[in-house]
């Protein structure tokens, strides 16, 4: 056996040789080349995926629906500039009234997402929607990729009852991982949307909100979507220094809703309520 | 007949932290056989010297498959009769190889009151010195007669045959739930090594060792099987473009995973030579199909 043949190679011995390599290669070690044949396999930033479920049951046609599209079309630069650092955030939306749809067959890439212009009509069907969601939001579904991921965002809004048995959709989705850890909020969007009902879908009452007219369907939307998705994308540590224990995924969880509830309501107060009666502000 | 290469990247996280690299590589390449195999150190807190772990893994897997193969003849006559028991044989010498390494250093280097500082004196009490030098281990063997290799803990095993197809017939952490966990430093661990065997019939180009910091700096795993076929099918020119790999898995921990990232290889030059029109195909295609997957997830519902 010739030593040639072998290479032994452990960073730990040959720190500073890498440093000293990287530093001399610059920017340049880091540049892509399109002439790499590697090039054709792309590098993945941990990802976030949002995931909106929307209720486009009938009782949401008119001023709701089309205030609801107009501001899903502003709140998509926005969210880009959540991710441009180190997350590639990706967006899937699934809507429900007479049965369940998905936008798209799988979350896209927040750079590449349009959004497709809803339109409202036929009944609730929330139970269905949760169900959808939990048969998707799994690593042989929507959430394969080898990267890394962040609990995802999951923001349900509504302005009605369900018309069918949410309660065994919801007991379903209870039961999904990704559900438990993932950051849940919830909008009621006028007079009929149950708050209750909604906060047993986030599991507090600090990430419920309610909008009552246009407006504030606008800034609830873009309070609570680009906050959860902020939150959703930080690596908290996982350590806590005061007492220097590993703090386990649920704890971590727990601080990443807590904290979005508080900034939620914190948000939410410094808006204001808006004067318009629901009647008249729709 | 063989030939290879293998890097250990430190990840973009411990160059920012300070931290050394926890990961391992080596390759051996010998007359009738080759041999790729990474090592993952753990690196959490009770793991404080798994660098040093995943190092003597590496070594103790490569002197184990240089043991075995001492008889070569009777080696490679006995092993496809009881592959199950030598494998597990293999993996039994593997560990105590480990084992006897990581004992004399330890002997060598009483753990320092710095190492001990983040643990009050019941929390170090409790954990085995085996636990601090805690790794993974993914070894993979290759030759005319066989294509053999085991795995301990997370990370990736991909055989490009002599099609230029991919495979990893060691599945990933969703196939072996219970391996993910796993341990060279586990009181059982030479229980829990995940194992595969070819024979002959099944011709084999290359083969690659990852650990997981790799396999997660994809965002699908059709690129990350595709990215293995390219590599092979540009191993005609290795000396060249082992500089390009190494320039990728750096790219690929800056702007991605952010782990340590190792990848060993080894390549049977025939087979490669003979099949480099195949290969090459095989890797326009995947680029093809690669391009029709993308407008297909792009299209709405």
């Amino acid at each position: 056996m010739s030593q040639n043949d072998m290479n032994n190679t452990n960073a730990a011995e040959n720190t500073e040789a890498a440093k000293v390599n990287t530093a001399a290669a610059g920017d340049n070690l880091l540049d892509f080349d399109d002439d790499d044949p590697l090039g054709a396999t792309a590098v993945s930033k941990k990802s976030l995926v949002i995931f909106f479920l929307i209720d486009t049951s009938g009782s949401m046609r008119g001023k709701k629906m089309g205030e609801l599209n107009t501001v899903m079309e502003e709140l998509i630069p926005e969210i880009r500039r959540v991710g441009e650092a180190d997350t590639d955030v990706k967006i899937a939306v699934l809507t429900f009234s007479t049965g369940v749809k998905w936008m798209y067959k799988a979350p896209i890439s927040v750079e590449e997402f349009q959004w497709s212009r809803l339109e409202a009509n036929g009944v609730t069907s929330m139970g269905e929607a949760f169900s959808e969601l939990s048969n998707r939001m799994s690593r042989n579904g929507f959430l394969n990729s080898p990267s890394l991921s962040f609990a995802p965002v999951i923001f349900l809004m509504t302005d009605g009852y369900p018309s069918d048995d949410y309660k065994k959709g919801l007991e379903s989705l209870q039961t999904n991982s990704w559900y438990k850890f993932g950051l849940k909020a919830a909008l009621g969007i006028g007079n009929e949307a149950n708050d209750d009902m909604l906060a047993e879908f986030t599991g507090n009452k600090e990430t419920v909100v309610h909008a009552y007219s246009g407006n504030q369907l606008a800034q609830m939307i873009k309070i609570v979507a680009v906050t959860a998705s902020q939150i959703g994308s930080k690596s908290m540590t996982l350590s806590d220094e005061n007492s220097n224990q590993e703090l386990s995924e649920e704890d971590v969880y727990a601080s990443k809703q807590k904290l979005l509830g508080q900034q939620i309501q914190e948000l939410v107060g410094q808006d204001g309520k808006d004067d318009v009666s629901f009647d008249t502000g729709w | 007949m063989f030939k290879g290469f293998s890097h250990s990247e430190r990840g973009a996280s411990h160059d920012k932290k300070g931290t050394v690299c926890q990961d391992s590589s080596l390759f051996g390449v010998r007359e009738r056989y080759a041999v790729a195999v990474v090592a993952d150190g753990h690196g959490s807190k009770k793991h404080f010297r798994s660098d040093i772990g995943s190092k003597c893994a590496v070594e103790a897997g490569l002197e184990t498959i240089d043991r075995f193969y001492e008889d070569a003849e009777a080696f490679e006559k006995n092993f496809p009769r009881n592959r199950k028991s030598i494998l597990n044989n293999i993996g039994k010498q593997i560990i105590s190889n480990w084992n006897t390494k990581i004992t004399e250093h330890f002997k060598k280097n009483p753990v320092t009151d710095k190492e001990k500082e983040p643990f009050t004196a019941d929390e170090f009490e409790a954990i085995p010195f085996e636990s601090y030098y805690g790794t993974t281990l993914i070894l993979a063997v290759m030759s005319p007669l066989f294509t053999f290799g085991l795995q301990i803990g997370d990370g990736s095993l991909v055989t490009v045959l002599a099609d230029g197809r991919a495979v990893m017939p060691l599945g990933y952490e969703e196939d072996n739930p219970a391996n993910i966990t796993a341990s060279m430093c586990n009181a059982n661990a030479a229980s829990m090594f995940d194992t595969f065997y070819f024979n002959g019939t099944r011709k084999v180009a290359a083969i690659y060792t990852s650990t997981d910091g790799l396999y997660t700096s994809f965002g699908n795993e059709y690129d990350f099987l595709d990215y293995h076929s390219i590599i092979t099918s540009q191993m005609t020119d290795l000396e060249s473009f082992k500089e390009t790999v190494f320039r990728n898995m750096a790219k690929r921990t800056h702007y991605g995973t952010e782990d340590d990232i190792s990848l060993s290889c080894v390549v049977n030059n025939e087979v490669l030579e003979e099949n480099l029109a195949k290969i090459n195909e095989t890797v326009a295609k995947n680029k093809q199909r690669a391009q029709e997957r993308k407008a297909k997830m792009l299209a709405k519902n």
